[in-house]
């Protein structure tokens, strides 16, 4: 049995609506859960509530034994791929691998030629697929041991997503990832747990005919 | 705004200069960090992730932004002021 990431009885409203009730969810590492919801059912909010950028009306997280009593990033134990770009545009690639990639990790991060030609590139000149990519594989080359990635296959190219599905299931050797998306193909091939957020509850999901009513899934 | 006030205040004399500078020097940590925060609350909030990431929360960022920069702008102040009472 795991210690893992453990959220339970996560609570939150926004105003008389309720988005999340009594959400459990146990990640180890090795696991790569997949989180599916229609829009505005409270994915990326349950992913902000657990990273820690957004307080819930009731939360109890636990991170490998150890209770998170204020935000868990402070903990360096979690990082989170949001929707957004998150990367100061000012910055070079070059930088941005020497502040977030380990030292003994960084000639294995470059050894890739889109990255390897933008290294002296700045944020702001290159492209937004380019600028999503290099997140993506900042986050999976990420220190902490879980990890929540929200919607990583959205902006991308097929080819950049099949090779992020290559980096995501390596990665998942070291680290419990949790993935929104709403790209059901490309998740359901690297996921090992699919779970629906629907009318403010979790739902584990152990047969995969229970998502076509949700128009996840078409036999 | 602190470049526009040094300029202005240069066009006046050569005494205005030094006390343009010292002046842009102590506006910088206070008044043109308060901007800067404006300016990364309303436009630039999603980069607060980046610090989240690497385990810096959004005040601790701030607050060790203002020490830094009151201390280097502060010492360049006193370096200046060494310097104009040297050539004095």
């Amino acid at each position: 049995m795991c210690a893992g990431l453990e959220i339970d009885s996560i609570m939150k409203s926004f105003g008389d609506r309720a988005i999340l009730t009594d959400i459990y969810l146990k990640c180890c590492k090795g696991d790569i859960i997949a989180l599916f919801g229609r829009n505005g059912t409270g994915k990326s909010t349950l992913l902000n509530i657990i990273f820690g950028s957004l307080k819930a009306d009731r939360s109890f997280i636990r991170i490998d034994g150890k209770v998170m009593n204020g935000p868990a990033f402070r903990s360096g134990l979690i990082a989170y791929l949001p929707q957004h770009h998150l990367l100061p545009s000012h910055l070079k690639v070059a930088q941005i691998v020497d502040l977030c990639i380990a030292p003994e990790d960084r000639k294995r991060f470059l050894a890739d030629k889109m990255l390897l030609r933008l290294r002296t590139s700045r944020i702001c000149e290159i492209s937004t697929g380019e600028q999503r990519y290099l997140e993506i594989k900042t986050t999976l080359f990420s220190s902490a041991p879980y990890l929540l990635l929200d919607e990583p296959f959205s902006g991308v190219s097929p080819v950049i997503a099949e090779h992020i599905r290559e980096l995501m299931a390596e990665s998942a050797k070291e680290h419990g990832i949790i993935l929104t998306d709403h790209n059901f193909r490309e998740v359901h091939k690297i996921a090992n747990r699919l779970t629906l957020l629907n009318e403010c509850y979790l739902k584990e999901i152990k047969n995969i005919e229970e998502l076509i009513p949700y128009g996840y899934y078409q036999p | 705004m602190g470049f526009l006030y040094t300029f202005l205040g240069g066009l006046v004399s050569y005494e205005g200069i030094i006390d343009s500078i010292t002046l842009w020097l102590r506006f910088i940590p206070t008044v043109g960090l308060g901007f800067d925060l404006i300016y990364k609350e309303l436009i630039r909030k999603e980069e607060y992730f980046f610090y989240y990431n690497q385990g810096i929360g959004k005040y601790q960022l701030w607050v060790v932004t203002f020490i830094v920069m009151f201390i280097c702008c502060n010492l360049l102040n006193q370096i200046i002021q060494l310097c104009v009472q040297a050539l004095k």
